[in-house]
């Protein structure tokens, strides 16, 4: 049988300590070339309205030690709209029922069959914060204990268990632009994960003290300047847009996730490049990401992590991978028939008799 | 709802003249840059058995003006052996129950929603019988009459309606080394396609007197000797191993399928692909396939076509991209709605309330 998961599913299914674990997994077969990621390529063209476009994504991983393959599929539909002078881009609910859709699919190294389908909402902002702890666990100082966090959205929320589950904090200091999201954001998740997790009015507040500063926002400029970086600090965010490349520059031991920085992709007529970017990235030459170790390299002891509690470090967290999703499924994929959770389907139905 | 298609769905919905309609538009498209495509990559690691890898392949294709975009995946064990001193490749049925993975998934790019999923043993080889046709039909002679076929396995039988429906064939000789193989492929496919196919007892008998010489096989060697590219032929292929490049050079007017002649390979435990050791490393390089006119640039009249009935033309099935599952795709969810063929899920088993 082959089984589908859909968030629901995916939420009983996965606790944040176990997605750390195949990430850590994931990516020390990666380092010792045990393992492979395919690097993404979007492909834009025209919606139905005009000035809106379409975007289909896909990334590939392959773990054998893990008897996974997987291929994860996003089909958008963004939305460009100008606000306080600025383009900006939402995604559109645009599938029946005003859903969005964003799927992996996992198949087995052995059998080649394809053995589970998850949508990937609970699973995306999961992975992205279990690579914060990754680069938490093996870069911040061991007595780590005051935590400041930027952002109160999806991707934040997850941080939360993500670096309690690494370290022993006793404060996560959490900052965002609107009074009301950031407590009630602290409020949510103090009480859902048993953190102590307090609203601070000012970035200067949220990182007073703080010995690792974590930005999980969506910001399009930078968060964390370079006069923020003092000794023994570790940092991290989930996408290079929130980082000042200079400060990137500054740090004694740095990581990216992978060496590109930004999203490549083709367009078809009718869609400007900068319709889909904005103004193009520099992020990439003026920090140096692409000459950096990855932590891939960090986790299976290719480079050397922090060497004292004076140095400075961060972890660039850029453009995901399927490599993630590959570990995930295949966790979910275990405890989906332990569990005998999901729908499913004959095999059969997804595979065929003649070869292709 | 989201369709699944079988072969046999498949097979009842697809015939040759349409896909090649389908492909042309595709094509057509392509090179006046209204649709796109992401270069197929390979990610392979080592099978369980010996002289065995898996190979996770995927490849994506975006046709804005008929809706829809497309992933093609194929999860695939592949065996590799010698045949008279010549690499070939084998997949095998590692499904249980004897079974291969190769899918499609095609979605909207008016509602992202995953359309329908199909099987792709049927559509592989009519895709790429149909891609030859269109560079018969657009290079060959317009009087051509007699054509040698090269290979006799599933490739090659789907290679008969495809030349037939672009030309006005008097007869296709058919040769392959093994004499029972080519025997019981012309029996079967002049009665499957109404077409005069003959076998005889050496390639060399096949293209005498030949206006179109075709390889499809499965040999990883050269099967085209230059010594046939006789005056007025048109010469088709469906991998680049098939042809040296020299005849690529010598060819008056050579259009390839891509301007990339190979897949890109990422693979694990550092193996090597024995498809991109030895001689066929370098074919891209030496018969510089970057620099030839692809089929988009030809069929959207960018590129020059035969010119008078003396040249010799050439047209190089290289790697297959996903735009060609788009195209066949969209026909076959079309056909497959309007005649209620094909199983259904739930497309909220692969949609999400959430954005990712």
């Amino acid at each position: 049988m082959t089984i589908f998961l859909t968030n629901d599913d995916v939420r009983e299914l996965l606790s944040v300590p176990e997605c750390i674990g195949a990430l850590e997994e994931a990516y020390r077969e990666l380092g010792t070339n045990r393992a492979a990621f395919r690097d993404r390529l979007e492909l834009i063209g025209p919606s139905q309205n005009i000035g809106d476009y379409y975007m289909l994504k896909s990334v590939d991983g392959l773990i054998p030690s893990l008897g996974v393959g997987a291929v994860r599929i996003t089909s958008d539909i963004k939305e460009v709209f100008e606000r306080d002078g600025k383009l900006r881009q939402r995604k559109l609910p645009a599938a029946p029922g005003g859903r969005y859709t964003s799927f992996v699919l996992v198949f087995s190294t052995e059998t080649t069959e394809p053995l589970l389908v998850y949508a990937d909402g609970y699973v995306n902002p999961t992975r992205v914060a279990s690579t914060t702890a990754l680069g938490v666990k093996y870069l911040a100082r061991k007595n780590t204990k005051t935590v400041a966090l930027f952002g109160s959205g999806n991707q934040a929320d997850k941080v939360v268990p993500a670096v309690s589950a690494v370290c022993d904090l006793d404060v996560i200091k959490c900052f965002s632009t609107t009074k009301e999201n950031r407590e009630e954001f602290a409020a949510r998740t103090s009480k859902q994960y048993g953190a102590n997790v307090v609203p601070v009015d000012s970035a200067e507040a949220a990182i007073e003290d703080a010995d690792v500063i974590l930005c999980a926002t969506n910001s399009k400029s930078p968060i964390f300047t370079k006069d923020w970086i003092k000794p023994g600090l570790h940092y991290g965010c989930i996408k290079s847009s929130e980082m000042d490349p200079q400060a990137v520059r500054a740090t004694d031991v740095v990581i990216c996730h992978t060496k590109t920085g930004e999203s490549p992709f083709v367009t078809t007529h009718g869609i400007e490049e900068e319709t889909v970017n904005g103004k193009k990235s520099t992020f990439a030459a003026d920090s140096g990401i692409r000459e950096l170790p990855t932590l891939a390299d960090l986790i299976c002891g290719n480079i050397k992590g922090r060497e004292n509690d004076e140095q400075v470090t961060g972890f660039v967290n850029t453009l995901g991978i399927g490599l993630q999703f590959a570990a995930v499924g295949a966790l979910l994929h275990r405890k989906a028939k332990e569990l005998n959770a999901g729908n499913d389907i004959p095999t059969d139905w997804l595979t065929q008799a003649e070869m292709s | 709802m989201t369709l699944l298609l079988s072969n046999d769905d498949v097979r009842q919905l697809l015939n040759v003249p349409d896909c090649i309609e389908a492909l042309e538009s595709a094509y057509t498209e392509l090179g006046k840059g209204e649709a796109a495509f992401r270069d197929r990559m390979d990610l392979v690691s080592p099978g369980v058995k010996d002289d065995t890898m898996y190979i996770l392949k995927s490849m994506d294709g975006l046709i804005p003006n008929a809706g829809v975009s497309c992933v093609r995946i194929t999860s695939d064990m592949h065996h590799f052996f010698e045949v008279n001193g010549q690499l070939r490749r084998k997949k095998l049925p590692a499904v249980p129950g004897e079974r291969y993975t190769g899918l499609g998934v095609l979605l909207s790019t008016e509602t992202t929603a995953p359309l329908m999923f199909f099987t792709d043993g049927v559509t592989n080889p009519t895709r790429v019988a149909a891609t030859t046709a269109l560079g018969i039909k657009y290079l060959a002679r317009k009087d051509a009459k007699t054509v040698a076929l090269l290979g006799c396995g599933k490739q090659a039988d789907k290679q008969v309606p495809a030349v037939a429906a672009v030309r006005d064939v008097d007869v296709i000789k058919c040769y392959s080394p093994t004499g029972q193989n080519r025997t019981k492929f012309a029996r079967e496919t002049s009665e499957t396609y109404g077409v005069n196919v003959v076998d005889v007892n050496s390639a060399d008998e096949a293209v005498e007197g030949a206006d179109i010489i075709l390889c499809a096989t499965n040999a990883r060697a050269h099967v085209f000797d230059p010594a046939w590219a006789k005056p007025g032929v048109h010469i088709g292929c469906i991998t680049q191993f098939e042809i040296p490049p020299e005849a690529v050079h010598a060819a008056d007017i050579a259009v390839a399928h891509t301007a990339t002649a190979e897949p890109i390979f990422t693979t694990t435990h550092g193996l090597e692909h024995p498809e991109q050791t030895g001689k066929n490393q370098s074919f891209a390089k030496d018969a510089a396939v970057d620099k030839l006119p692809t089929l988009a640039d030809l069929l959207a009249g960018n590129a020059k076509g035969r010119e008078n009935d003396d040249q010799v033309t050439m047209y190089l099935n290289t790697v297959g991209i996903g735009l060609q599952f788009t195209a066949v795709g969209a026909l076959l969810y079309r056909k497959a709605k309007e005649q209620g063929v094909g199983r259904e899920i739930p497309t909220e088993w692969m949609t999400q309330s959430g954005m990712s």
